[in-house]
């Protein structure tokens, strides 16, 4: 089904049904906070729900109200990314990529026929047990990475119009993680339930923190090797920064070997993250070692012939510099490791998406002349583009290249919600800060933007 | 230069690659809506006396032949393909210019070396419209089709594409990225590979 016949179909419930509210989930267990697609922001998840019933962790009363608006013809607020996408560009948001997913619009007519306070299995599901994380990115934060918890507790938050990071308002909200060591009521809610969800997943993935750093990663490794045949038609997803130590990433690769080339699973995928290359990816990505990346990315790709690495790379305003040389490292890997046997065909992707919080990072930050490089990485994307994918071939699919030709939508439609001085202001804060706390030399790392930041200190 | 062997035809269609980009394929501007000029420079290295396709304007098929004896020109005005016949124009191993100029509302001009040899008046018709044309070289359909391919060998030297005095794709086939060549206006209105 083509991505303008499945559009058809969701606007023929309402315009604003998105069949991802049902069919997906990403629980935060470390905070107990879920959502279903990572668009909307996390909402908390009542422990009162979950001792009636451990489904709630995906069908909370809250996710139902909104599904009942999309039942009703209605855009719910919390979705205005894909709203932004469709009213400001003549692409296709996510709400229609994420229902295509087959997993999906196999499942549309009884989400379009069913109640809204009917509880729905998901079929694909992301978990985060534990925000344990040996990075601290720039534009992440205490509830997904403990380094980010104790750079807070020691510093503060940083001095910015939001003071970003801020780790009171967590508290306040009732959204501070759990630490490693405390015992967590959502991840035993999700023990009690993963017998039964296991049995009818069709994809199940596990994010972090660095997962490869939290035992019920490898608790849930083992559990699929000794009960595989409960669900041998299991897509299993791990994500990984590639820069765990080596004991760690040894016992992860001897498991995905037993589960992938003992058809365990259906497929196994392997999910990481870079949007940049060298130093000035370390720099947005920091605990990253840019080169331990690509040996462990090619490492994978070579012992595990059938694995697909997706690199989900957050497009920000400190990635536009080298994102045309991410664009020619990953053609590389994809002539290098292409063969006839990956799961996904392709042996990396690489799946671009605008950030959009913090917004002092976001591309609509710059100057027209640096956004002017975004279009240049999308023109290179397509020159390494392939009409059909086959396992005789390689380069970038159109949602590749798409992905990255949004981005500069995103960032030459600037709405005028966007407070573009005020958010320069906080950018430059925030590096000096950044700077300061980590050792680091923002106009060093970045001397293309030396001009942009003396013009917005003085401004 | 861009050397295509029989059986590995090329084509200029780039929106054929991703839904949204480039933001204004060049092939588009062939649907017969828009006056357009195409200028191809390209030396024949094929002496059979088989049928050769030089070009195809598809799918609504306009291009040109060297056949056994003659060549032809071909044009599709939206009801039929016309055809029309001329003497032996393209020599093989000899470098030759073909221009293929299109006025909305108005005809065809078909030059070769510069010397006009067809004009078709088309008043209240246009070619033949497509929601997404394009020109496959060296073959006169898709190798998966298998018939009416005509395979050849040709180098190509130069291709232009003019609407409206813009050059919206210009190549001289030295720069090639992924069996894709670069075009020099930066539309990536590119030739690739099928």
């Amino acid at each position: 089904m083509t991505s303008r016949e499945v559009k058809d179909k969701l606007d023929g419930v309402g315009c604003g049904m998105c069949l991802a509210k049902w069919t997906q989930v990403t629980m935060h267990l470390s905070t107990g906070m879920t959502h279903s697609c990572h668009h909307p922001a996390p909402h908390k998840i009542p422990l009162r729900e979950i001792r009636r019933n451990p489904s709630a962790l995906h069908n909370t009363r809250f996710k139902k109200m909104k599904r009942k608006e999309m039942l009703e013809g209605k855009r719910p607020d919390e979705c205005n990314y894909c709203w932004n996408v469709e009213d400001n560009s003549d692409s296709f948001s996510d709400r229609v990529f994420k229902s295509s997913e087959p997993w999906s619009i196999d499942s549309f007519d009884e989400i379009a026929n069913s109640s809204w306070k009917t509880d729905f299995n998901p079929k694909y599901v992301e978990v985060s047990f534990s925000n344990t994380c040996n990075f601290k990115c720039a534009y992440c934060g205490p509830q997904y990475s403990s380094k980010w918890v104790e750079e807070i507790e020691k510093h503060g938050p940083y001095k910015t119009s939001t003071n970003f990071n801020q780790i009171d308002s967590l508290r306040e909200r009732d959204e501070m993680p759990f630490k490693q060591n405390e015992e967590n009521p959502y991840v035993e809610a999700f023990w009690e339930w993963w017998p039964d969800l296991y049995k009818d997943l069709h994809t199940f993935r596990i994010t972090g923190g660095e997962p490869l750093l939290s035992k019920d990663t490898f608790k849930v490794l083992e559990y699929i090797r000794d009960n595989w045949e409960d669900n041998p038609n299991l897509s299993l997803a791990i994500n990984t920064n590639m820069n765990v130590p080596t004991k760690l990433m040894e016992k992860f690769i001897t498991l995905c070997n037993d589960l992938s080339n003992n058809n365990k699973v259906r497929e196994l995928i392997i999910f990481t993250s870079v949007e940049g290359t060298n130093k000035q990816a370390e720099y947005t990505r920091f605990g990253l070692n840019y080169e331990t990346f690509w040996k462990n990315v090619d490492r994978f790709l070579t012992e595990l012939p059938k694995i697909t690495v997706n690199i989900m790379a957050t497009f920000n305003a400190l990635s536009v510099f080298t994102y045309g040389e991410l664009i020619d490292k990953v053609f590389e890997m994809k002539k290098k490791h292409q063969n006839n046997q990956r799961y996904w065909v392709s042996a990396i992707q690489l799946d671009t998406a605008y950030l959009r919080w913090p917004s002092h990072l976001s591309v609509q930050i710059l100057d027209d002349e640096h956004k002017q490089l975004i279009l240049k990485s999308a023109e290179k994307a397509l020159y390494y583009g392939i009409k059909t994918y086959k396992h005789d071939n390689y380069g970038f699919s159109n949602v590749e290249i798409q992905k990255i030709k949004r981005i500069y939508d995103y960032a030459v439609g600037v709405s005028v919600l966007f407070d573009v001085k005020k958010n320069r202001k906080d950018f430059i804060k925030f590096v000096d800060e950044y700077d300061q706390r980590r050792g680091t030399n923002f106009v060093e790392t970045f001397p293309q933007l030396k001009e942009f930041y003396v013009r917005n200190k003085k401004g | 230069m861009l050397e295509i062997r029989k059986g590995n035809p090329w084509i200029f269609w780039p929106s054929s690659i991703c839904d949204t980009f480039p933001l204004d394929p060049a092939n588009k501007k062939l649907n017969g809506k828009f006056s357009f000029t195409l200028d191809i420079d390209f030396t024949l290295l094929d002496d059979t006396e088989c049928k050769k396709t030089i070009f195809s304007l598809l799918p609504m098929y306009s291009g040109y032949d060297c056949d056994k004896g003659c060549d032809i020109f071909l044009y599709n005005d939206g009801e039929k393909t016309h055809t029309k016949v001329l003497p032996n124009l393209v020599h093989p191993n000899k470098k030759t210019n073909i221009k293929f100029k299109y006025i909305y509302n108005k005809g065809i001009e078909f030059s070769v070396d510069n010397n006009i040899q067809v004009r078709v008046e088309m008043k209240n018709k246009t070619l033949g419209y497509s929601e997404s044309p394009h020109i496959i070289f060296g073959a006169g359909n898709f190798p998966k089709n298998n018939f009416n391919l005509n395979y050849t060998d040709i180098d190509l030297h130069e291709f232009k594409l003019t609407v409206n005095d813009e050059i919206l794709s210009h190549h001289t086939f030295e720069k090639f990225i992924h069996d894709k060549s670069f075009d020099l206006t930066e539309n990536c209105n590119f030739i690739h590979k099928i």
